[in-house]
């Protein structure tokens, strides 16, 4: 075959599109300028410019309300940032306290391992300046190792858990060095470890791995402290690796008093798994359990999103979905901490008066709304908040910022009501796996609100357990939970109610059923004293089960009263837009994604994007017209997994160079008969078809053309987006589908 | 997004699969042959169908052009602390390089030219954006091998030169090494690999094998050279391009 490139001077080079930079792994765009400092500057200019133009032309005009938007975003930004680190360190606070008891324990085993390797005796100056290990009976080769069971498949979760244990233990005057199960791998072998522990202990970078290195450390520190090294997930390391470094540890023991901590995601069995029999001999095990991830979830909600925290919240429908996407996806914190800062960036963005939530966090609970330090518009924000969905429905209000204070206080005090009860809810539930974000969801539902405040217009002396709980939610699960508590426990509960409540409206009717519950008591205490030996004791036993029931009814009651009347989700509140994120179908797609189905989408539908006039929407047939890319991908949907490429080139040709066929539906293209008649054309009359269009091609001449190299570049592309698979050399006539339906 | 719409797309892919998988027997009893066709040179491919005007270039600019209102948002996220990753189809290069430019004045951008899909989602903070652009992938297409070429399952010449020039000039003297070998020994199964070190030692190219074990892992991974076991037993190296490519791609690098 000639060739055709020889002839063709003026043909457009590719390298028209691969500059430099795009042959190097990685360039420099652009360099940050010092442009915030000149950025500021020109702001300055540009406010005073404002000024001057404001009622000149429309494009200056256009350009104050451009200034405003960007002024107002970078407020927004400010504001997300403050609330943001507000949550963040709310999570960190509260995974830390999680922890607390576990640490303390661990801490506590740390000493007495130290102080029981000490009494075997440290090494004398001769032997410890030896650069060796000290050879000792068996005993001393056993190494204190406390398994750590995260109960996590996910280590995600477990890092900082393991970075704070580490903190917490150098705070108690512990030598400490966290390994990663990365540092364990065949490739860097134990030499890698060696050398992290030397970095983290001496702060050295030396090449050497050594322990004797280690030891005379250790010798300097006068033998004084324990030496912990923490491992933070033992199932990802290489076994034969972890096996070496503990031979290795074991030997050097009386020198260096290593104690080991592994976090395990699994079981006890996992280390028999992992290790041979001559290393786990000289382990010496304990047994620590962190937390499971539900009860650490139940009191990142409580914190973040029912106790004061940063004003933020997230409406029923995404709290709905962040539950699911936590029990259903990887059920890591991580992956739900990561929602809601998405949650949390998107209303920001989207939300003007979001910059409201700043004071929020600043002035905590003495916040009161003060339209000029938001630095925005008085008149601006007024009408717009006034203009609120939200604030359409209700009574009109008047619009002064003295009214929209008070509506925003009443927002507060109703929301501390909400929150005061399914909190009350959630403690009585809690021993039965009652679990708060399940709590959240039902309590947040403004259809139930609404739907139960008409009932109550309806018949305002409905009876309270009348119509709100549905049978099997976790509402109605806490409630059932209380009828059958003892007298003693629900003392307990109403205890906690009852700082629970504090400041609200609900307290005086939780105070009021702890009156009640004393005077109960004591009336029963009384009766147990009077006692007369005739009575049978049974009958006691009765009264005083009479009495509990009684007593639960009455809490039942108040809860159920409780709920009845000061159970108004936020998104049942005027402003509520302000301060609530409830865009579930932006925070899915902005937190999954849905590359594989969506591109395939995009091929199949294209005209929606690129919305043409040419190709028709809707319709099934192929045009000629058609994205190339898009036809090919359509074509391949009439194929099996594998796509035989001549037909498939053949499919294409006959779609784009006969606009009648495109009458066909494209699956006609494949029938045998055409088949045949494409066959009958015999190969060398296609062999000389395609000399002459590829010589039109290089000519520039013909639109035809493309039918030569077009589906060339369609299946590179379907190959670039993942959607098949080139061929192979077993099958060389033949591309592989990947992907299969959405 | 409308779901019902969504419901009904499935509805079609699902009798599209049925469809496929009951094509499927007979799609594999096609006997026909890719060499039926014409191949070509892929260099020549590639030039030819880089003149292709592309279809819809109006339509394609104007989506592309539509996405600069969601500049704000992005420059918001990225502040946020979030990676953008952008899916759909249609080369997205282009697009975000106008982005960073015009959206992020203020900042250093660096450009980094992936070449594979290796990607660990836990360790990003991604924010996922559907941003379909139906922009050809000119720049991305150079680095994946073309049907209907010569060879297909080779890497061509010009990407072969494309990865080289990415390499250290050491590393691109080694394989020069290597190619006039093969050149000059067209009936030999190969270099063999302690033959390759002591001439690059000889030349001071590598101080050592572990250098060179370095070189040959990245050409390698680009499939720049392959290994094969001679009739003695000895590993021997080979590059798996025609002899005139290979001038070609030498001359390139030079």
């Amino acid at each position: 075959m000639a060739s055709p490139g020889n002839d063709a001077p003026t043909t457009p080079s590719i390298d028209d599109a691969v500059t430099d930079n795009n042959l190097q792994p990685f360039f420099v765009l652009q360099k940050g300028s010092l442009r915030k400092s000149e950025r500021n500057l020109s702001g300055a200019v540009k406010t005073r410019r404002k000024i001057d133009l404001s009622s000149a032309s429309p494009k200056a005009s256009e350009d104050v309300e451009d200034e405003r938007e960007e002024e107002n975003m970078k407020l927004r930004m400010e504001a997300f940032e403050i609330v943001w680190s507000k949550v963040e360190s709310t999570i960190k606070d509260v995974l830390r306290d999680i922890n607390t008891s576990v640490f303390s324990e661990i801490q506590n085993w740390v000493h007495e391992s130290f102080n029981t390797i000490k009494s075997l005796g440290t090494p004398d100056f001769p032997e410890a300046t030896q650069s060796f290990p000290i050879a000792r009976d068996a005993s001393s080769k056993k190494l204190f190792t406390g398994l750590v069971f995260t109960k996590n498949m996910e280590f995600v979760d477990d890092l900082l858990t393991f970075e704070e244990l580490g903190k917490h233990l150098k705070s108690q005057g512990c030598h400490v060095a966290n390994l990663s199960s990365l540092d364990f791998t065949t490739k860097n072998g134990i030499g890698g470890c060696l050398r992290s522990l030397l970095r983290q202990f001496l702060m050295s970078t030396l090449d050497a791995a050594d322990m004797s290195i280690l030891a005379s450390w250790y010798g300097e520190q006068n033998y004084a402290n324990p030496v912990v090294v923490v491992i933070d997930d033992i199932e990802r390391c290489s076994g034969f690796v972890l096996s070496d470094f503990i031979l290795m540890l074991s030997e050097w023991v009386v020198k260096i008093p290593v104690i080991l901590i592994m976090g395990v995601a699994t079981t006890l069995d996992t280390m028999r798994k992992i290790l041979p029999s001559n290393a786990l001999q000289h382990l010496c095990p304990y047994e620590f359990t962190l937390g499971i991830p539900a009860e650490r979830m139940d009191a990142i909600v409580k914190a973040v999103l029912l106790k004061p925290c940063s004003g933020f919240t997230i409406g029923q429908k995404v709290a709905v979905f962040m539950r699911n996407y936590f029990v259903s996806q990887d059920g890591t914190l991580t992956s739900f901490i990561r929602a809601l800062k998405i949650a949390c960036s998107l209303h920001f963005y989207m939300e003007p008066l979001s910059v409201i939530l700043r004071e929020c966090v600043l002035e905590e609970d003495n916040w009161e709304l003060g339209i000029e330090k938001n630095g925005l518009s008085p008149e601006l924000m007024l009408k717009y908040a006034f203009d609120l969905p939200s604030c359409q429905s209700g009574e009109m209000m008047e619009q002064t910022s003295e009214s929209l204070a008070q509506a925003f206080s009443e927002l507060k005090r109703l929301q501390n009501e909400w929150r005061a009860v399914v909190l009350c809810l959630h403690e009585a539930g809690k021993g039965e796996k009652v679990r708060l974000l399940d709590l959240y969801c039902e309590a947040s539902d403004p259809e139930s609100y609404n739907k139960r405040k008409a009932e109550l217009d309806k018949d305002p002396d409905l009876p309270p357990s009348g119509p709100i709980l549905i049978k099997g939610h976790a509402i109605s699960e806490a409630v059932r939970l209380v009828r059958d508590l003892s007298t003693a426990q629900l003392g307990k509960l109403i205890s906690i109610w009852e700082s629970l409540t504090t400041g609200t409206e609900v307290y005086h009717r939780v105070f009021a059923l702890k009156l009640l519950l004393k005077m109960e008591d004591g009336k029963s205490s009384k009766k147990d004293f009077t006692v007369t030996p005739k009575r049978h004791t049974s009958r006691i036993k009765l009264n005083t089960g009479k009495d509990s029931k009684l007593m639960s009814d009455k809490a039942v009651t108040v809860l159920e009263c409780m709920y009845r009347d000061c159970m108004q989700p936020i998104e049942c509140m005027p402003f509520h837009e302000i301060f609530c994120f409830r865009d579930v179908d932006k925070l899915r797609l902005a937190l999954i994604g849905d590359p594989r189905r969506r591109i395939q989408v995009d091929l199949l539908e294209f005209q929606k994007l690129l919305r043409c006039s040419c190709c028709l929407t809707g319709s099934k047939a192929l045009l000629p017209t058609m994205h190339d890319t898009s036809i090919m991908y359509n074509l391949a949907q009439e194929h099996g997994d594998l796509i035989n490429l001549h037909d498939w080139y053949q499919s294409f040709k006959s779609v784009v160079l006969c606009p009648n066929s495109s009458k066909k539906k494209s699956r006609q293209s494949l029938l045998p008969k055409k088949r045949k008649e494409i066959n009958e054309s015999g190969n060398q009359s296609e062999a000389d078809l395609q000399h002459y269009e590829m010589k039109q091609a290089q000519l520039s001449l013909v639109p035809q053309r493309s039918s030569q190299f077009a589906p060339l570049m369609g299946v590179m592309e379907l190959q670039i987006t993942g959607l098949i698979r080139m061929p192979t050399k077993r099958r060389p006539d033949f591309a592989q589908r990947v992907a299969f339906g959405l | 997004m409308d779901f019902n719409e969504v419901d009904e797309e499935e509805f079609g892919f699902s009798r599209n699969y049925f469809l496929a998988k009951e094509l499927g027997g007979s799609s594999k009893k096609s006997g026909r042959k890719l060499s039926d066709i014409n191949v070509v040179d892929e260099q020549e491919l590639r030039t030819a169908a880089a003149s292709i005007k592309p279809k819809h270039q109006k339509d394609i600019a104007a989506l592309i052009n539509s996405y600069k209102s969601l500049y704000p948002k992005w420059a918001f996220e990225l502040r946020c602390g979030f990676g953008l990753l952008m899916y759909g189809f249609g080369s997205k290069k282009a697009l975000i390089e106008d982005f960073a430019s015009t959206a992020l004045p203020e900042h250093s951008v660096i450009v980094i030219n992936v070449w594979d899909k290796k990607m660990v989602h836990t360790q990003f903070n991604w924010y996922w954006y559907h941003v379909p652009t139906f922009a050809p992938y000119k720049v991305e297409g150079l680095f994946f091998p073309m049907i209907l070429a010569h060879g297909n399952s080779n890497q061509s010449a010009k990407t072969a030169a494309i990865v080289l020039q990415s390499l250290t000039p050491n590393a691109q003297s080694v394989f020069r090494i290597l190619a006039k070998y093969q050149l000059s020994h067209p009936d030999d199964e190969g270099m063999a690999i302690d033959n390759l070190y002591s001439m690059s030692r000889e030349r001071f190219l590598v101080s050592s094998q572990v250098t060179l074990n370095a070189h040959l892992t990245e050409f390698k991974d680009h499939e720049l050279v392959k290994i094969k076991r001679n009739s003695d037993g000895q590993d021997c190296l080979y590059i798996p391009l025609a002899a005139e490519a290979i001038e070609k791609l030498l001359s390139e690098i030079n």
